[in-house]
């Protein structure tokens, strides 16, 4: 323990020393500039519109009629990332950079007119006001923002410096990438130390990365790995602090990050930053519209699996198998087609609580069940279903509920079917009673023949060079998949990296061959990877799993 | 056209010569709408000359027209409205489209039946015009509501917007775009084939080949009043309020005249 104590600190330490390092390089060669903290304020009213203080920003369109969020219209819509402005509908953003907006002998109008050059009062007239340098009024569908006094000083310390940022994250010679960590343990003295499972797939990327900066790196750019464990608890403080990480990691893009149960901080903080997070994993990932552009995650969660199981059920397998037992004895003359009577079983938290809408719209019984229900209100509720005849059912709890349903059921002698999304598999329900044997069925988003030789190849390459772990094998593939695809997308990308650049090439990926999972593909309105799932059975005889669907692909 | 035989035979011969030119120059501008419908042929006029926009700076293409339809407006003013006119017609076609609930519906039957149709042309990708053309929608809704009351509204006047990007836009997205800005019932957004799509923007001049070229516009009117007005979609939506106000107040639409083209239409002296 204290050996591992140990080794948890000295690569604790390794980190902290580059972090510290990376912040002080900025080369006199360098014109570009760091943002301040103020100026990273000003970046996300920018960005999305909304106060990083909380407070409330309104814009009005130049009309009578009230006001709106200014989150429908932020700054960057139109004048876009870099200041630089865009041109769509006929309309035309003007080039805000501070450089364009100052110089010396003013602004020279489309129309021939000219103004004055802008000056921090002036600008801050345009904003609130309006009103050009000049005091013309600006075109209509510039909204008019109102501000706080400080958001209104946060932004124009941001745009005094806007077209002279540096990339975040990016150097002459050098690109830093950050990986979050699943959820980090509460260890002893309050340090913060990773599962096994971080470990493993901590040390996979790092030697992957390695791998590529021996060989050259990515157009003469070494990548520098930032690990960020993620936080302990979802308490305020501590997610707080967990952001100011985040902030200071300064890092060009993440990947392979564990957002479980912080999709929303770290959508919020991408979008605030324009940081992309390439192949992210999460068991929800957040996808409905209108989208996060800047966050790709590499397989389908929860929402996608159920649909897989759903139009599994509709198809042949349980019309093929001998129903015996589990049909319900229902010999009317019109009926004689197997039946399959299904209950949707919800544990009442808000991590499941949302997976109701899945069921929505169909003849389907859903019932919730209580957190930590005790052994004989379960007991009792499953009695009940049992006697009407229920034979399929849709487990969607915490893995600890997953295995009091499977042994209460087992011991009132009901053995129905069950469905699960793998993003709650546990491997515990492969020691569950033999009369469950191919009667649970799970979603998985990726599995074993997905491996394709290459992938493999690479893989025991680096286990034998950088003597990886062992365990968490699954693991350690998928996040070298979404190490892969970044590897893949800053190749296309080339030398001139932005942001904006990776996330549009990334949406241009089609089919890309990452060798450990299906072909990933994703487009303009599409976020997830592989977006669909298999259906294996639990073989209990033999402890494994046993495919019984081809790829089921769900939009 | 009798007329103008006539005229040029009577001429006495005594009339000085820059009297002659005069009256030649008058002749011949009699004439030139004669002869410009003679080398275009009919239709093509009607359905793509469009009525001028009543707001807001819109394009070049817009401008030309604007140019145009004052030229007509000129024509009209020296007795020669004839058939030729700058009443601009759309027909719109009976399509099947995809609503944003994910609704398969035919056009004409389904969506616009006879109501005064508002139509303008969004991607729910695009991040400057159409958050603005949203919000004029929204505004319009709530202008409408409370100045003929909901169910008025909902049974005569039907927002449209037409995706330009059939193929990212999918019902889900549509969806999307209509809740950020907390649309209500009575806007309807339409997707479909690429082609369905083309041949709807097409019919109602609202085409354009590349998405950044998207002009925002918006088309109000009525398929059986035929009457047809662009606007910026842009900008304040109470002019299309007031053409709402003015549509529903005018004289009873002739029924299903969408099926067959009116012939006879007023002029306006």
């Amino acid at each position: 323990m204290a050996k591992l104590t140990a080794f948890v600190l000295i690569m604790l330490a390794n980190m902290l020393c580059t972090d510290a390092s990376a912040l002080i390089v900025t080369t006199a060669k360098e014109k570009s500039v760091e943002m301040t903290p103020q100026q990273r304020r000003g970046q996300t009213i920018y960005m999305t519109g909304k106060s990083p203080s909380g407070h409330n920003i309104q814009a009005r369109l130049n009309d009578k009629a009230g006001s709106l969020p200014a989150s429908l219209m932020p700054c960057v819509n139109c004048h876009k990332d870099d200041g630089k402005g865009s041109t769509e509908g006929g309309i035309t953003a003007p080039d805000i950079r501070w450089s364009t907006l100052t110089r010396p002998y003013g602004i020279n109008h489309k129309n021939g007119n000219t103004s004055p050059a802008y000056d921090k009062g002036t600008i801050k007239k345009a904003i609130s006001l309006g009103l050009g340098s000049g005091g013309q009024a600006l075109k209509q569908i510039m909204p008019r923002f109102q501000l706080s006094h400080q958001d209104m000083e946060d932004l124009i310390a941001f745009l005094t410096g806007l077209g002279n940022y540096r990339v975040s994250g990016l150097r002459e010679n050098n690109i830093r990438i950050g990986i979050i960590l699943g959820k980090s343990l509460a260890g002893e003295n309050s340090s913060i130390s990773l599962s096994a499972r971080s470990q493993a797939v901590k040390k996979l990327l790092h030697s992957y990365f390695h791998e590529i900066n021996l060989q050259g790196g990515i157009y003469q750019r070494e990548i520098e790995t930032v690990f960020i464990p993620g936080p302990e608890n979802y308490s305020p403080q501590t997610l707080a602090k967990f952001k100011q990480t985040l902030i200071n990691s300064q890092v060009f893009a993440f990947v392979a990050s564990a957002l479980g149960g912080i999709e929303k901080l770290v959508a919020d903080f991408s979008l605030a930053s324009g940081i992309p997070v390439i192949g992210a994993f999460s068991p929800r990932p957040a996808t409905e519209f209108p989208l996060n552009p800047n966050i790709f995650y590499l397989l389908s969660g929860q929402t996608r699996q159920l649909s897989a199981l759903q139009n599994f059920t509709r198809g042949q397998y349980f019309n093929q198998v001998p129903l015996t037992e589990n049909i319900p004895k229902i010999s009317t003359a019109d009926n004689e087609e197997p039946v399959l009577k299904t209950v949707v079983l919800i544990e009442d938290s808000p991590e499941y609580i949302s997976l109701q809408q899945q069921f929505t719209g169909q003849d389907t019984h859903i019932m919730l069940l209580p957190t930590n229900s005790s052994q004989k209100i379960l007991k009792h509720n499953l009695s009940k279903l049992k006697q009407q005849h229920y034979n399929q059912v849709y487990l969607l709890t915490s893995s600890f509920n997953q295995q009091a349903f499977i042994r209460q059921a087992h011991a009132i002698n009901w053995w129905p079917y069950v469905m699960l999304s793998g993003s709650q598999f546990g491997n515990a329900l492969l020691s569950s009673p033999l009369k469950f044997n191919e009667k649970i069925f799970i979603a998985l988003p990726n599995l074993p023949f997905d491996y394709k030789k290459n992938g493999i190849a690479l893989f025991k390459q680096l286990h034998q060079k950088y003597h990886l772990q062992a365990d968490y094998q699954n693991n350690q593939l998928l996040a070298l998949a979404a190490a892969i695809l970044l590897r893949q997308a800053l190749m296309t990308t080339g030398r001139e990296l932005t942001p904006t650049k990776l996330i549009t090439n990334m949406e241009t990926l089609y089919k890309f061959e990452t060798a450990l999972t299906r072909p990933i593909s994703y487009g303009p309105n599409r976020r997830v990877g592989t977006s669909g799932a298999y259906v294996v059975t639990l073989d209990l005889v033999n402890k494994t799993i046993i495919p019984v669907s081809n790829w089921l692909e769900i939009d | 056209m009798q007329e103008q035989g006539i005229c040029k035979k009577n001429f006495p011969p005594s009339i000085p010569g820059s009297m002659l030119l005069v009256a030649l120059w008058t002749a011949v501008l009699l004439v030139w709408p004669l002869i410009l419908k003679a080398n275009t042929p009919e239709k093509d006029i009607k359905v793509n000359h469009l009525m001028a926009p009543q707001e807001g700076k819109v394009s070049k293409k817009l401008q030309q027209q604007l140019d145009h339809s004052q030229h007509l407006a000129q024509l009209k003013q020296s007795g020669q409205e004839a058939q030729m006119t700058g009443q601009p017609q759309i027909l719109i076609p009976n399509l099947t489209l995809t609503n944003e609930l994910g609704q398969e519906v035919a056009l004409m039957d389904d969506v616009i039946k006879d109501k005064i149709v508002v139509i303008n042309t969004i991607f729910t990708r695009c991040t400057t015009v159409c958050p603005v053309m949203g919000i004029q929608y929204t505004r319009l809704q709530q202008l409408l509501k409370r100045r003929f009351g909901k169910e008025k509204v909902l049974e005569d006047v039907l927002l449209l917007s037409v995706s330009i990007d059939p193929l990212n836009d999918k019902p889900r997205q549509l969806k999307a775009f209509k809740n950020k800005f907390k649309g209500e019932p009575g806007w309807t957004l339409l997707t479909g084939s690429s082609a369905n799509i083309e041949q709807l923007l097409r019919a109602t001049g609202l085409f354009t080949a590349d998405l950044q070229e998207h002009t925002p516009i918006t088309l109000v009117g009525r398929v059986s009043q035929n009457t047809w007005t662009r606007l910026s979609g842009v900008g304040s939506p109470r002019p299309i309020a007031k053409l709402v106000d003015k549509l529903l107040n005018s004289p009873p639409p002739l029924a299903a005249s969408h099926l067959h083209t009116p012939i006879e239409i007023t002029p306006q002296q």
